[in-house]
C-alpha cells in the first residue's frame, strides 16, 4: 500500500526533514508514526499526500509512484485516501451533514449518492443524530469524529490521521483511536501520526518511531524478529 | 463535470459575493468608474468621428458676401456661381434667415441685432458635383467679386481630425490603464475571498478536488461583479449621453455635431469588458494562490 525506498526530503532552506527512509506498509495495516515535534512526521505525511515530492528515492502509494505523478493526476490520487487533521478543519458555517457531504461534492458525486452515503458514514462514527448540528455546537471529540466521517465518506483505501487526538480531551483520545481501529477492522489501512507514547502503548499496533528524519524503531518488525 | 456540480459551484460563487459584500461593493464601484470613464472617452471619440464624417459627406460650402453687396448684386453673384462648372446646387441664405436661426438657439442674446443692426452677411450655400475638383472650385469662387469669405467646413473637419487623433491616443491610454486597474481590483477581491476560504480550499485539495473545481466559484464571483458593473456603467453612460444630447440640441442646433449615444455594439463591448475583466481577474488570482499557498494540506 505504501512503500518508501531510500526516500529523502530536503527543503529549499537546506533542512533535511526525511533522511533515507525505508518503510513498507501493507494493505489493511494500522500503523502509528511516533516521534517528537520536528522529527519529520509531517513531512512524511506531505510526501504520502504528494503535497511535497521526495528529493531522492522512490515512494509508492496505492500502487502509484508519487514522484512521477503529474499535477493533473494528483486530485485523483488523493481521492484514494482520507485525511484526518489535528485541528479538525471543519467549516463552521456548514452543518455536520454538509461538512461530510462537502468531501463528496468536490469529487462530483450526485445529490442522491450524497443523501444515501453521508447518513451511513455518520452512523459509523456515532453521530447519526447530530447531522443538523454545526461544528461549534459539538465537543472536541465529536468534531474529530465529523472529521473522520469526512475522511471516510469517499470510501478510501487509506486513512491518514495527523495527530487526530492532539486537540481533544485525553479521555476522548482513546475513543478516537478505537474508532480508527474499528474502521481498520473493515479493511481500511490506517496511518496515524502522534507523539503520545502513552496512548500508543494502549493498542497492540505497529509503531514506527521517527527521530531527526530517520526511523529509529519499528516495533512490528521487532516483534516479527522476536517471533522468528 | 456533472451538471449538479456546476449548479453547486455557481451557487457557492454567488453566495461568496453576498458573504463578502463590502469588498464586492467596493470592487463594483471601482469597476463601474473604470468602465464609465473608458466609455465616456470612447463615446467622445465616436461622436467626433461621426461629426467629421457628417461634415465631410455634406460637401457644403458657405460663401459669405460683402456687407455692401445689394440684393440685386447678390442675385448676379448667384447666377455667376451657378455658371461655374462643378457646382451642383446654389442656395441663397439671407442675413435675416441667419439671424433668425441664431435667435432660436440663443434667444434674448440676439435681441437688438435684427434689422439694420444685423451684423451677419448674406450668403450662398453651395454643393459640388465632384469633390476631387474641390480646391479648383473654391479658387474660382473666391475670385468672384463681392465674395468676402468662404466658410469651408473642411477646415473644421481637418481640425476635428487632429483633435480626434489626440483623443484616440487618450482613448488607448485610458482603456489600457483602466483595464489594468479593473483587473487589479477584481483579482484583489477574489484573492481576499480566497484567503477567507483557505480552510475550504485546503479541505477541497485534501479530498481530491481538481483545480477547475476550486476555481469555478471564484470565476463566477469575478464574472458576476464584472457583469453587474458593466450594466451599471451602461446605465450611467446612457444617462450621460441623454443629458449631453439634450444640451447639444438646445445649445447648437445648427451645427453638424453628431452624438449618437450608446448603441448595441457599445453595449456588447461593455458587457464583454465587464465579463472578461471579471473572468481574467478571477483566473489570475486563483492561479497565483493555488501555485503558492493553495497547495498546502497538512499544515496551513
Amino acid at each position: 500500500m505504501i512503500e518508501f525506498k531510500k526516500v529523502s526530503k530536503e527543503y529549499s532552506n537546506g533542512i533535511c526533514a526525511v533522511k533515507n527512509i525505508n518503510l513498507n506498509i501493507q494493505k489493511g495495516e494500522f500503523v502509528f508514526i511516533l516521534g517528537p515535534s520536528g522529527a519529520g512526521k509531517s513531512t512524511l505525511l506531505k510526501l504520502i499526500t504528494r503535497e511535497e515530492s521526495p528529493t531522492s528515492g522512490d515512494l509508492i502509494v496505492n500502487n502509484m509512484d508519487v514522484f512521477f505523478l503529474k499535477n493533473r493526476q494528483i486530485p485523483y490520487f488523493r481521492r484514494t485516501m482520507g485525511i484526518v487533521f489535528q485541528d479538525f478543519r471543519l467549516i463552521n458555517k456548514m452543518t455536520v451533514f454538509d461538512n461530510v457531504a462537502f468531501a463528496m461534492r468536490v469529487t462530483g458525486a450526485s445529490e442522491r449518492a450524497i443523501r444515501s452515503r453521508v447518513p451511513y458514514v455518520l452512523s459509523l462514527v456515532d453521530l447519526a443524530d447530530k447531522e443538523r448540528f454545526r461544528p461549534t455546537e459539538l465537543s472536541g471529540g465529536e468534531q474529530q469524529r465529523v472529521g473522520l466521517a469526512r475522511a471516510l465518506v469517499n470510501n478510501p483505501d487509506l486513512v491518514i490521521a495527523d495527530e487526530p487526538t492532539g486537540n481533544v480531551d485525553p479521555s476522548l483520545s482513546f475513543e478516537i483511536v478505537e474508532l480508527l481501529s474499528k474502521i481498520n477492522h473493515q479493511g481500511t489501512t490506517i496511518l496515524m501520526v502522534t507523539h503520545e507514547h502513552d496512548l500508543v502503548a494502549r493498542f497492540n499496533k505497529r509503531i514506527v518511531e521517527i527521530q531527526e528524519g530517520r526511523i529509529v524503531s519499528d516495533v512490528y518488525e521487532a516483534k516479527l524478529a522476536n517471533e522468528a | 463535470m456533472r451538471f449538479n456540480s456546476i449548479i453547486y459551484l455557481t451557487r457557492e460563487g454567488l453566495k461568496s459575493i453576498w458573504n463578502n459584500w463590502i469588498m464586492s461593493l467596493a470592487s463594483t464601484i471601482v469597476l463601474v468608474c473604470c468602465l464609465f470613464l473608458t466609455g465616456s472617452v470612447i463615446l467622445l471619440s465616436m461622436s467626433v468621428n461621426k461629426t467629421i464624417g457628417a461634415i465631410e459627406s455634406k460637401n457644403t460650402v458657405t460663401i459669405h458676401l460683402n456687407s455692401s453687396v445689394s440684393s440685386e448684386e447678390s442675385e448676379k453673384i448667384g447666377k455667376r456661381i451657378k455658371e461655374i462648372p462643378n457646382i451642383a446646387s446654389c442656395e441663397f441664405y439671407s442675413k435675416e434667415q441667419a439671424i433668425q436661426k441664431y435667435s432660436q438657439a440663443l434667444g434674448d442674446l440676439m435681441e437688438g441685432l435684427k434689422g439694420d443692426d444685423n451684423p451677419l452677411p448674406d450668403a450662398f450655400h453651395i454643393s459640388m458635383t465632384d469633390l476631387s475638383k474641390y480646391n479648383e472650385t473654391i479658387r474660382m469662387l473666391s475670385e468672384l467679386e463681392g465674395v468676402e469669405s468662404i466658410g469651408d467646413r473642411r477646415d473644421v473637419a481637418k481640425r476635428l481630425t487632429e483633435i480626434n487623433n489626440i483623443i484616440h491616443y487618450v482613448e488607448i491610454g485610458v482603456i489600457l490603464i483602466f483595464a489594468l486597474v479593473a483587473l487589479f481590483i477584481v483579482s484583489n477581491t477574489v484573492r481576499l475571498t480566497m484567503y477567507g476560504r483557505r480552510l475550504e480550499i485546503s479541505i477541497m485539495k485534501s479530498v481530491g478536488a481538481t483545480n477547475l473545481f476550486i476555481r469555478i466559484p471564484f470565476i463566477v464571483e469575478g464574472v458576476t461583479i464584472g457583469l453587474f458593473s458593466s450594466f451599471v456603467a451602461i446605465a450611467l453612460l446612457k444617462l450621460l449621453s441623454n443629458v449631453i444630447l439634450k444640451v447639444l440640441q438646445r445649445l447648437v442646433p445648427f451645427t453638424s455635431i453628431v452624438f449618437d449615444g450608446i448603441n448595441l455594439n457599445m453595449t456588447l463591448f461593455f458587457l464583454l469588458a465587464g465579463i472578461s475583466s471579471g473572468f481574467i481577474g478571477g483566473v489570475i488570482s486563483i492561479r497565483k494562490y493555488l501555485r503558492k499557498e493553495g497547495g498546502k494540506i497538512i499544515a496551513l
